[in-house]
């Protein structure tokens, strides 16, 4: 892509490219999910059976099953997917690998699984969990797992992974446990972190296998190896690049996954995923910012062409090597190895995805693009008229482009659903190479970013690159959403200008242009502040007047919520009037009454009727013609919805009419009386109610 | 304040210099009847009046000052 390219493009593709991973990532899930469900009704015969022998070549069948499970298809999505499953048909690699092995193995995983809530009690016990400790379901429910489940002088230890989870780590270790008989034996836990639709954490979700089922000393107490465990194996993802990313991947995936104590196994194994994602996500940032000086170098191929990012790209892959060293079969997700499933989870891939893992090693990257080119993304391009921007005539001839591929089994199998999985080891191992070759064929930054994307958007991992679609997946998910995310990365911060009803208000820049950015409470994201931001974003973006302040965009991504609009220099009305600097005459009161005015008749003639509630002096802004806009709706509300909106905030007592005060319901009129006192602000240059000295202003 | 305002009716002070049109208007606005108060279509008709009214009085002003520094000149 040309330098030149709209921003408001690339941020549609980009978006939209990770909105196509996450489904992937969903879709994979949904068979984890299948796969628990599968395990727990042990050998009878599960319905989910003939759908998979139907599938008839072993592999995608956890997609088809998937498939079924997989709610949230939009037709696009329903479309290509079963464009893809048709593909599967023809795959090799699957009659390795029958459907009783693939029982065998989940037979194998023998995982307890229980959820308890933040407050310690324990919210879902699975029948695995009723063998393991002894407890039956009813027993466990409402109790405190460290206090039925781990030894006194264990507690503190439980305590402190608990708290950790919390934040939003992942914890796989060893660790000793009692049954409900109070004998003590080890076992090997994987606790992460539980979010609900709306990424809020709502618990920590522990699978456990008894220690035995791995090794021979059952019961042995395993104290020493705690400790260790404890500190080593918290997911190094959190500690390395999540955090240079600022990021936690985890609750991205997680809540965009929309995954509930139902569903436990997916998100231990979401976290494994993230953790990957999150470093090939960040990669390809790195690699857009980097891309414009690699490109020149990359076409060179040479290994030192990666230079900025190469250190990160060691660093952030380094793990697989290792395994795929140590293990002489590539792992696709090395990760797993630490996690007691992960072993099965490994020997199933293996299998599958052998194929990939060659063509990684052998690769020069030329099967990597109409490969990955047969996703989704490509199609939803196809549909909008877009076309990659680097490749040019590959476009019409993408069917013959894979037909020179160099392996016979790449157009076999390129449509296959198993390259989802492969394709996120195919695109770690050979990412520089395949990059590099792309990067031959693109020579600019957007383009070697869409196709590293690109690459990965058919694999489970890259979906976490979005972290940004995930929290807008909270946010509002229609379509227009994408009309309006602005990146965090592209503003530059100023000073603070003000505080809004849930927001800090700075100054700021967004491509050399004066913005306000509203951020919203830091850190947790809480539902009530999600549900607030949503609600502005949504009132706000409908709002086109010369008196109602411009809403330009939203920064949606986990760790940050920002409303961005324009910035009026002359600032508040309050402070304007507080100042009392500026002699203002009489016509120039009327007139920022007249602006006022209008602003609010628009306001209420929307359809539905919107009803700011917070009108006041300090959400009155003035531009540097002394016009004034009506700003801050985070209280305002759309009419119908509620009539009797006291409940959910409340505006400023000054200017809050007298039945606002009684609590009693609000309508437009409400409004008229807080503009009554802002008349009354205008001639008098006074704080309302000052010498009664009663309020609290906080919110200036 | 709450009280005053809510359960008592009381209202912000008006201070008596003030234009007695933006006093109707303001005490329009805080009538305790809701329906009873203007809605913003008709604020902005009494605002225009108001405004009429402060450029005819400033070009009055004007005319005026230009009058007497024409006066002074001579």
């Amino acid at each position: 892509m040309e330098k030149t390219t709209p921003p408001a493009e690339e941020l549609l593709k980009k978006i939209r490219e990770l909105e196509e991973s996450q489904e992937h990532l969903k879709r994979e899930m949904s068979r984890l999910k299948v796969s628990a469900e599968m395990k727990q009704r042990s050998h009878s015969a599960s319905p989910q059976r003939p759908v998979r022998r139907n599938s008839n070549d072993g592999t995608p069948m956890w997609r088809k099953t998937g498939a079924a499970s997989f709610r949230h298809a939009s037709p696009l999505r329903k479309e290509s997917h079963a464009k893809v499953a048709g593909g599967g048909g023809e795959g090799q690699s699957a009659g390795k690998f029958t459907d009783k092995q693939y029982l065998n193995i989940l037979q194998s995983m023998a995982q307890a699984v229980h959820v308890f809530d933040l407050n310690g009690q324990i919210i879902f016990w699975n029948s695995m969990a009723e063998k393991l400790y002894g407890f039956s379901a009813s027993e466990a429910l409402g109790k405190d797992p460290i206090d039925i489940l781990v030894d006194v002088q264990d507690a503190s230890v439980a305590q402190n992974i608990t708290r950790r989870c919390s934040s939003g780590e992942s914890w796989t270790g060893e660790f000793p446990v009692k049954n409900k008989a109070g004998e003590r034996f080890s076992v090997v836990t994987t606790m992460s972190p539980s979010y609900d639709d709306d990424g809020c954490l709502i618990g920590i979700i522990c699978i456990t296998n008894d220690s035995a089922l791995f090794q021979d000393p059952r019961g042995s107490p395993a104290k020493t190896r705690r400790g260790q465990e404890g500190e080593t194996s918290f997911s190094r993802v959190t500690s390395s690049v999540a955090s240079k990313l600022g990021l936690d991947s985890k609750e991205a995936v997680v809540s965009k996954l929309g995954l509930d104590s139902q569903q436990p196994i997916q998100v231990a194994i979401a976290s494994k995923i993230s953790d990957l994602a999150s470093k090939v996500g960040n990669k390809v940032k790195s690699k857009m910012r980097a891309g414009d000086n690699n490109a020149a170098n990359l076409e060179g191929g040479s290994g030192d062409s990666h230079q900025s990012d190469q250190g990160f790209f060691d660093a952030a892959f380094a793990d697989r090597r290792e395994d795929a060293a140590t293990s002489g079969a590539d792992t696709p997700r090395g990760d797993f190895i630490q996690s007691p499933f992960g072993v099965f989870l490994r020997s199933d891939e293996k299998a599958s995805t052998k194929p990939f893992r060659d063509s990684s090693d052998e690769s020069d990257g030329n099967s990597v693009v109409p490969k990955t080119l047969t996703s989704k993304a490509e199609e939803w391009m196809v549909k909008k008229g877009l076309s990659w921007p680097w490749k040019g005539n590959e476009r019409e001839g993408l069917e013959g482009r894979r037909s020179h591929s160099v392996w016979p089994w790449v157009r076999n199998e390129q449509q296959k659903q198993q390259a989802y999985q492969s394709n996120s080891n195919h695109s770690v191992k050979s990412e520089s190479q395949a990059c590099e070759s792309i990067k031959a064929s693109s020579n600019e930054p957007m383009g070697y970013w869409s196709s590293s994307v690109n690459v990965n958007s058919t694999s489970s991992s890259s979906s976490c690159g979005s972290t940004s679609s995930s929290v807008m997946n909270k946010v509002d998910m229609d379509s227009d959403c994408l009309d309006y995310e602005i990146l965090w990365e592209d503003l530059t911060i100023g000073e603070q200008i003000g505080q809004g009803s849930c927001g800090t208000v700075y100054h700021g820049l967004w491509f050399g242009s004066d913005v306000a950015v509203k951020v919203f409470s830091k850190q947790e994201y809480s539902e009530e502040i999600i549900t607030s931001f949503r609600q502005e974003v949504s009132l706000m973006k409908r709002l086109r007047h010369p008196n109602v302040l411009l809403f330009m965009g939203a920064v949606t991504s986990p760790q940050r919520l920002c409303i961005v609009t324009e910035f009026l220099p002359r600032g508040s009305l309050f402070r304007l009037l507080q100042r009392n600097t500026s002699k203002l005459d009489w016509r120039r009161r009327i007139h920022m009454a007249s602006d006022i005015a209008r602003g609010m008749n628009y306001l209420h003639h929307c359809t539905p009727p919107i009803i700011h509630r917070d009108l006041k002096s300090s959400n009155l802004l003035v531009d540097k013609n002394w016009t004034v806009k009506v700003a801050d709706f985070g209280l305002s509300r759309i009419k119908h919805e509620t009539y009797l909106t006291t409940k959910t905030g409340r505006g400023t007592p000054q200017w809050m009419a007298p039945e606002v005060l009684r609590n009693e319901a609000a309508d437009e009129k409400s409004d008229v009386y807080s503009f009554g006192v802002i008349l009354w602000e205008l001639v008098t240059e006074k704080i309302p109610w000052e010498s009664l000295n009663a309020m609290q202003d906080t919110c200036r | 304040m709450i009280g005053a305002v809510g359960f008592m009716n009381q209202r912000l002070e008006v201070p008596k210099n003030v234009d007695p049109q933006w006093i109707s208007l303001m005490e329009s606005c805080w009538h305790s009847e809701p329906q009873d108060r203007p809605s913003f279509q008709e604020i902005m008709e009494k605002l225009r009046e108001l405004q009429r009214k402060y450029t005819i009085q400033f070009q009055a002003a004007r005319a005026a000052s230009i009058e007497n520094s024409a006066l002074k000149e001579k």
